[in-house]
């Protein structure tokens, strides 16, 4: 579904991405973990081409998305990218959000949009939210619409970005719900979060980077079980997050 | 002294009609002229978008030359100046059509587009760049971005500068009588020599000014808070 082939990335004179590879399957969830700074978050925009990179190749469903005959506003649609600070449009309804793409990017219809919309959010637990604008919601909400408002594309891979790294500890685990049961449905994902908790039960498998690399990867109880002595470990052990969730 | 105010004389028969007249003038040129200002201040902040060095020297040079010449002078150029290299017959066709009201509403118009293009650009730069990333990741592309994401937001951050443009233009327009369009400045003028009431045609040319000032920032206020988005 998704492939990291040697990918290199550079912020000027500072490399960001340091050859790295790996696959993510269909249907398969991977959780990305490491100190601030490692390259997680970039990793993953570089799927969507929101982050060019400099070496190797990102493939999706085999195609190089650097190539050339690429349209990349097409392969955007496919694969739904959810940031950390929600980036709703605050002109714009919870539905209006949703909405938006369906009617200019698809043809839809504003009737079968609309109805499209409501959908996505009753699956996020806010149909009576629909009308309300993004300024009026919670932290967790606005974050849940965002999450329907990629899912309304009809993604094949969904992209999360320290989804709940913005939250209020009291509305993470609305997002997390909300998250797990994308993954409990087969959806193809790539998680960067600190929520230990949530990888341990959903992760397919967790790629521990630091310094722009995947330095381990493994299945979660693997690495996280007390008797490992993995670098996940340490960093799980040094970061009172990580040791509070455990 | 033994000056009597009395407002009668002007605010009756033929000198009424002419204040009605004026009133009217201004208000028509106020409108023409701002939706070409409007129009012509989107679509410079559209050009200064497009990354390419000679059209944001364009944009520059133009916001410069509006903002630095006189009104007046422009409005000149435009009355004298620019008709004179069209082809005759396109110069007849603007003096059978009261080419002046046209004239004086371009050039109020383009005037008024350079600061509006700079009003809207710096309610483009208020907007996070995220806007315009979570607009590109689901699909949009530049303009799409921009018209359904960026501009919308723009323009209403954009509002209170925007009603000070319109007021400053509405108030300009009274410039537009050194070409002899009959607005309201001119009308005045008119009365004033008819019935050497100075005062009284004055006094009701302020207050009709301060009464329509007064309706723009009313209408300004309330589409900003009707508009207004509401963030963190």
């Amino acid at each position: 579904m998704i492939r990291f082939e040697n990918v290199d990335k550079w912020f000027g004179p500072m490399q960001a991405l340091t050859g790295v590879s790996g696959e993510v399957g269909r249907g398969e969830v991977k959780v990305l973990v490491g100190p601030s700074g490692s390259g997680k978050s970039t990793l993953i925009r570089t799927v969507t081409r929101l982050e060019t990179i400099q070496g190797g190749r990102v493939l999706v469903d085999g195609t190089d998305i650097a190539s050339r005959g690429v349209d990349i506003n097409r392969l955007r649609q496919r694969v739904g990218f959810v940031f950390q600070a929600y980036n709703l449009f605050p002109h714009l309804s919870a539905i209006g959000n949703i909405t938006l793409g369906l009617t200019k990017l698809r043809g839809m219809g504003k009737a079968e949009a609309r109805e499209r919309g409501l959908a996505e959010l009753a699956r996020v637990g806010l149909a009576e939210k629909a009308d309300e604008m993004p300024g009026r919601l919670s932290g967790g909400q606005r974050q849940r619409v965002a999450i329907a408002r990629s899912l309304a594309m009809d993604p094949q891979v969904m992209l999360f970005d320290e989804p709940t790294s913005a939250l209020d500890p009291e509305m993470v685990g609305e997002v997390l719900a909300a998250m797990k049961q994308l993954a409990a449905s087969g959806m193809t994902m790539i998680c960067v979060t600190h929520e230990m908790g949530f990888a341990r039960e959903v992760a397919d498998e967790i790629w521990f980077m630091e310094r722009g690399a995947v330095l381990e990867r493994g299945k979660p109880a693997e690495l996280t079980s007390t008797s490992a002595h993995s670098r996940l470990q340490a960093f799980l052990a040094s970061t009172r997050h990580g040791g509070s969730a455990a | 002294m033994g000056y009597v105010f009395d407002l009668r004389g002007v605010l009756s028969g033929q000198y009424l009609d002419w204040f009605v007249i004026g009133v009217a003038t201004t208000l028509a040129l106020t409108c023409v002229a701002w939706c070409l200002a409007m129009a012509m201040g989107i679509i410079l902040t559209l050009i200064r978008m497009i990354p390419l060095p000679p059209l944001g020297w364009f944009v520059a040079l133009y916001v410069e030359y509006h903002r630095n010449v006189p009104l007046l002078v422009q409005i000149l150029i435009w009355y004298f100046g620019v008709p004179s290299l069209l082809p005759r017959p396109a110069r007849q066709w603007i003096n059978a059509h009261h080419g002046e009201f046209l004239l004086a509403a371009i050039a109020l118009g383009l005037a008024s587009a350079a600061y509006i293009a700079e009003d809207i650009r710096s309610g483009i730069r208020s907007i996070p760049k995220a806007q315009y990333e979570a607009a590109r990741s689901i699909g949009f592309g530049y303009l799409g971005a921009m018209g359904y994401v960026v501009l919308p937001q723009a323009m209403r951050i954009a509002i209170p500068p925007l009603i000070n443009q319109t007021l400053l233009l509405f108030k300009n327009t009274s410039l537009a009588m050194a070409i002899g369009v009959g607005e309201l400045t001119y009308r005045t003028r008119e009365v004033e020599s008819y019935t050497f009431k100075t005062f009284e045609a004055f006094a009701v040319a302020t207050v009709i000014y301060l009464l329509i000032s007064f309706g723009i920032m009313a209408l300004g206020s309330y589409s900003d808070r009707r508009l207004k988005l509401e963030t963190r």
